[in-house]
């Protein structure tokens, strides 16, 4: 019996610990390590980043959602850190602007092939 | 005709130096980012156990209504020696500086400050970089400006200089 509580014990362990690895992952390959160059969190073995690491995977186990870390990270760092911002003021261009050129290319395009018609 | 494919021609190299001058000049810029969304905000009265004694001490227990500097150095840093007499000049015009010892081994901390002066009212020790992140911080040395609110007014990243001691003195 004990041996089965054990084996039930370990497993559930490791697959917890195996959660909390997956989601240390996802979350830190969307955080941009700022002393690196054009490397993420995940990539890079920085003390900046085992710090930023450290920090998600013990936030993982204090229960906190990925929103609210995202959230604790850019009240402290600001959009740089992230590799994925999400729509706002700041960058409203950077998300609209393959938009709006791909609509001037079109048009003129559009407008071209008319001519030669 | 002539003129309409002359003047497209024109654009077109106008537009082709532009986007060359961009790009040939930002082969030359520091890529460093220095993240400002502290700056402005109330800083975090972080507390931990100080270097020299066997105590927990926050910021507030350090500084009570009046303006003071935060200092994250550590003795393995060279540039943090750098900006050591920097630190013993504000310590001289009695503006009160916290010292986070980052991620060190203490007895080269302790003996940093034997060897270099201790320029600190007092050295919290942020054994793995925790404290270092609540300050948004990403390296040593890194030091803030804070006024008698806990507003932070200044993050300067690297070795402060004289144009940061100005500011501390000039800050009410």
């Amino acid at each position: 019996m004990k041996l089965y509580l054990f084996i039930i014990f370990f497993l559930f362990g490791s697959v917890h610990a195996d959660e909390v690895q997956d989601r240390t992952n996802l979350i830190t390959k969307n955080l941009r390590c700022l002393v690196c160059e054009g490397q993420s969190v995940y990539e890079s073995n920085s003390d900046f980043a085992k710090d930023i690491k450290i920090f998600v995977s013990k936030k993982i186990k204090e229960n906190k959602t990925n929103e609210d870390i995202y959230n604790f990270l850019t009240s402290k760092y600001g959009d740089e850190i992230l590799f994925n911002p999400d729509f706002s003021k700041k960058s409203f261009f950077l998300w609209l602007a393959p938009l709006f050129f791909f609509v001037i290319g079109a048009f003129f395009i559009f407008r071209r092939s008319n001519e030669i018609k | 005709m002539y003129l309409e494919k002359k003047y497209k021609i024109s654009l077109l190299i106008f537009f082709s130096l532009i986007a060359f001058y961009f790009f040939y000049s930002s082969l030359f810029k520091e890529k460093k980012i220095t993240p400002r969304a502290m700056i402005g905000n109330k800083i975090p009265n972080l507390q931990s156990q100080t270097l020299f004694k066997d105590e927990i001490l926050a910021f507030s227990n350090v500084v009570k209504d009046e303006k003071f500097v935060v200092n994250i150095f550590a003795s393995w840093c060279a540039p943090c020696k750098i900006e050591h007499p920097f630190l013993m000049e504000l310590k001289k015009n009695k503006i009160k500086i916290i010292g986070i010892n980052y991620k060190d081994n203490q007895k080269n901390a302790k003996a940093f400050i034997k060897k270099y002066q201790n320029p600190y009212e007092k050295i919290l020790i942020d054994e793995n970089g925790a404290l270092s992140i609540q300050l948004g911080a990403f390296g040593v040395p890194e030091t803030f400006l804070v006024d008698k609110n806990f507003i932070i007014i200044e993050k300067h990243i690297g070795p402060i200089d004289k144009n940061f001691i100005k500011k501390a003195v000039n800050l009410k």
